[in-house]
């Protein structure tokens, strides 16, 4: 394992002040040599010196991963294996990093001690993880503050990006504005039309929104079609794969990128705890929350770990997106994963009410870590999702995007088999904050006549 | 041992070049419109001069083809195509000309590389080409095909550097696939510049043929890029035909006159050699070792000349090259000639004065 350089979470939120010349824009050209960075400066004294070379190894884990793609894409693959590899162990580039996740994404995010959520339950201890406060509302522009660096640092001038529930896609197209990159968002047209507020969002950040008509209109046919721009593009472009998908390097890179919500958490769990948390607990898409609130906790076997699949209208209907647990082995977007595919290797179409967790695929770790027992994936129904949703909504005043809604409907059926009891304490991610689903969510819960 | 069995890709491709015949590959989407009608598209464009088929089985997520295959795609999946019915228009045509198969990584390895492998070589398939299968990802592909004698088609592009080009030709066999432009498959209404850049890079590097794909629209794109390439592929120009014809016989129909407007613009380009391959009165196809040879390889070899003491490369075949192959074999005289006089320090003479009808040329030194 490679040193983690992130600032101290326990010493609390004080942001440096902003510098008002650099606080909302930075120079592409300077932003990539951040030697000259008027933001390096508020990040002396920080030393990455003892930092060793990163290494993502060949992009195995285990049987899955890999790299499946296209002659024309190795080149670019290849040049964003060593940039990221060379930038990882630069202080620089690290300092710079770490003072825009501080001053402009918000981090260190908090961690809620959820009091109400844990007497409802009636069981363990509950740690809220608050992506949903970063700049954005989620976890993602974790991974698209680095990957923008990285593209800076590449010398290329244009970002593209899938998205399904559209956090990815403003989480690039806000670095995208932030550093003068012009910047296009492939998205489902289904998910277009579910998520009409992010992509309005994404529009007024100065990006351009191209509709995907093809295929089942969701997050995979957004991915296909972005890969194929890349493939055209590739000189002038870099693709901002949004979670731990995607062929080698990016599932490693975006874990990476995302480490540092599980290295915030852990330390604030020793700190308000005393000790590591019995169990952590993540929705799963591709699963860049959970793979980054997993990967510290990887080698502490008595941290159990709870990825949360969305299982639709139920594992046994067919219309679910949970790959890890329905799925069989194979190659899409680039690595060799758990799939929903048929009899012949054609890829279904996932189902979810949370556009974010619509996929028919899984970061290829994620499958390692299923298949080696290490990390344990259940699935939580549409209904659960939206109970969960009510759940924390009600008891901690905070409403959660229907993707962490799984998750909290997962720690609610946990407590209730008894998996997690009051000596334990479990550390859940909320991954983003639930403005984006209002509409959504209204109209469901009228449909069932509970609202 | 089967009494009909196929000609590969290989001979076919190989004995083109030779004869300095462009060689003419045509994509057809496998169950587009339908089964029957795939039969007799490949029927058609054999009887129309393609050279070879590459049939391609759908797959729901193909990640290199443009709007034109993907759509021809979901349709043969909409009506109901697997790999196996696949197989079995394999089966039915074979007999006329070499067919290759066109799938992704997905559908290969859900069958499992041996299996498929098996099973395309039992319907007669000779190669299959997988366009997200680089070689990173392709040892265990690369020796089940081998082990049924499926010959596996690698490819390069524009970004591919010269180090990957030479790894990618080691290990393809039936031709190495030159992807024309940055992008996807589809039309377009120029022939790319990177056609030349690749291909004339690329044959210098290898004997094998180069055939360059995605993005050759037209007969005279085709005839453009046969001047530096063995040959094309022409895919998306051929299915958006059958997707928009009327009905089976309209597809065939329309396809069948494309195809042989595209053979004959390839004819064009074509030099077809005027007698054998090898003269025995000839003093440069006996190649008699008297003095230092510099290179040699299938297509050529490079010796001092006897009677002008500089580097001349010598075609291996009697005759004169397509010029692609003359391209190439410059290019590996430039070589020969950079380390010898220094770099600009030369140049081709590329008269025949003693054997006018076997191709060869000189380098000289360039007085600068």
């Amino acid at each position: 394992m490679t040193d983690q350089h992130v600032p101290d979470p326990v010493s609390g939120r004080v942001c440096a002040e902003t510098d008002p010349e650099t606080g909302s824009e930075t120079d592409p050209e300077t932003g990539a040599r951040p030697a000259s960075s008027p933001r390096q400066k508020e990040q002396k004294g920080q030393d990455a010196g003892g930092l060793s070379p990163l290494d993502l190894g060949d992009g195995r884990y285990g049987e899955f991963g890999g790299l499946f793609v296209p002659e024309t894409l190795i080149p670019a693959l290849q040049e964003l294996e060593t940039a990221f590899s060379t930038a990882w162990v630069d202080a620089g580039f690290r300092a710079q990093l770490d003072g825009l996740l501080r001053d402009y994404a918000g981090r260190p995010t908090p961690l809620t001690d959820a009091v109400r959520l844990a007497e409802t339950l009636g069981g363990p201890r509950v740690l809220l993880k608050r992506e949903d406060l970063n700049h954005t509302g989620s976890h993602k522009i974790n991974n698209t503050l680095g990957q923008a660096l990285l593209a800076l640092r590449m010398g290329k001038s244009r970002v593209i990006a899938e998205t399904g529930a559209g956090q990815h896609g403003v989480a690039t197209a806000t670095v995208a504005a932030l550093f003068g990159l012009e910047c296009a968002v492939f998205m489902g047209e289904e998910d277009v039309a579910r998520q009409a507020l992010n992509v309005v969002r994404m529009q007024l950040l100065g990006a351009e929104v191209i509709p995907v008509s093809s295929g089942s209109r969701t997050l995979k046919d957004a991915t296909n079609e972005a890969l194929r721009d890349w493939v055209a593009t590739v000189e002038s472009t870099h693709y901002i794969i949004g979670s731990v998908v995607g062929p080698h390097p990016y599932p490693g890179l975006v874990r990476e990128l995302q480490r540092v919500i599980g290295t915030e958490a852990r330390a604030q769990c020793v700190a308000s705890t005393g000790g590591d948390p019995s169990g952590v607990i993540a929705c799963v898409g591709g699963g860049s929350n959970a793979m980054g609130i997993f990967a510290d906790f990887l080698d502490l076997p008595e941290v159990r770990l709870f990825g949360v699949e969305a299982a639709g209208k139920g594992l046994e209907s067919g219309l679910h997106g949970a790959s890890v647990q329905r799925g069989v082995p194979g190659v899409l977007h680039g690595a060799r994963t758990m799939l929903l595919q048929d009899e012949h290797g054609q890829i279904k179409e996932a189902h979810s009410i949370s556009a974010g967790l619509d996929y028919p695929g899984v970061g290829p770790e994620h499958a390692a870590l299923a298949a080696s027992g290490r990390a344990t994936y259940i699935g939580c129904t549409d209904a659960e999702a939206l109970d969960g949703l009510r759940l924390l909504s009600r008891t901690e005043g905070i409403i959660p995007a229907l993707e962490s809604a799984h998750a909290v409907a997962a720690l609610s059926r946990l407590v209730q088999e008894g998996v997690f009891t009051e000596d334990d304490t479990v550390l859940l991610c909320v991954s983003g904050r639930g403005d984006k689903d209002m509409d959504q969510v209204a109209a469901y819960l009228d449909l069932t006549g509970r609202a | 041992m089967n009494m009909l069995a196929p000609q590969t890709l290989s001979h076919v491709l190989d004995e083109n070049r030779q004869r300095g015949r462009p060689s003419l590959v045509v994509y057809l989407t496998g169950g587009l419109p339908d089964l029957t009608t795939t039969a007799r598209l490949v029927e058609t464009v054999a009887l129309a001069g393609a050279d070879a088929v590459e049939l391609g089985i759908p797959f729901s997520d193909p990640i290199m083809d443009g709007p034109v295959i993907q759509a021809a795609s979901q349709r043969a999946l909409t009506g109901g195509t697997t790999p196996e019915q696949v197989f079995d228009v394999v089966r039915e045509v074979s007999g006329l000309l070499p067919v290759g198969l066109m799938t992704y990584a997905n559908i290969v390895g859900h069958m499992g590389w041996n299996r498929f492998a098996a099973r395309a070589a039992a319907a007669g398939a000779t190669a299959v080409i997988i366009p997200d299968l680089p070689l990173e990802e392709a040892e265990s592909w690369l020796l089940a095909a081998q082990a049924k004698g499926i010959e596996p088609v690698l490819f390069v592009a524009p970004t591919s550097s010269d180090e990957r080009i030479l790894k990618n030709a080691a290990r393809t066999q039936g031709f190495l696939y030159a992807v024309g432009t940055l992008g996807v498959t589809g039309e377009r209404h120029a022939l790319a510049d990177t056609v030349a850049a690749l291909t004339v890079r690329a044959k210098a590097l290898t004997t094998k043929p180069v055939l360059v794909g995605v993005g050759v629209s037209t007969p005279a794109q085709a005839a453009e890029a046969a001047a530096t390439a063995d040959g094309v592929v022409v895919g998306s120009a051929v299915v958006r035909r059958v997707l928009e014809a009327a009905g089976p016989d309209e597809a065939v129909e329309t396809v069948q006159s494309f195809v042989g407007e595209l053979r004959a613009a390839l004819d064009e380009v074509a030099q077809p050699m005027s007698g054998p391959a090898f003269d025995a009165a000839c003093e440069l196809c006996e190649a008699a070792r008297l003095t230092p040879w510099f290179h040699e390889d299938d297509l050529c070899w490079i010796a001092e000349c006897e009677a002008c003491s500089v580097p001349i490369v010598v075609w291996r075949h009697h005759g004169l090259p397509a010029p692609a192959d003359e391209k190439a074999m410059l290019a590996r005289l430039g070589r020969v000639a950079e380390g010898r006089f220094g770099e600009g320090k030369w140049f081709v003479d590329g008269e025949r004065r003693q054997i006018p009808d076997h191709w060869h040329a000189h380098a000289r030194w360039k007085w600068v």
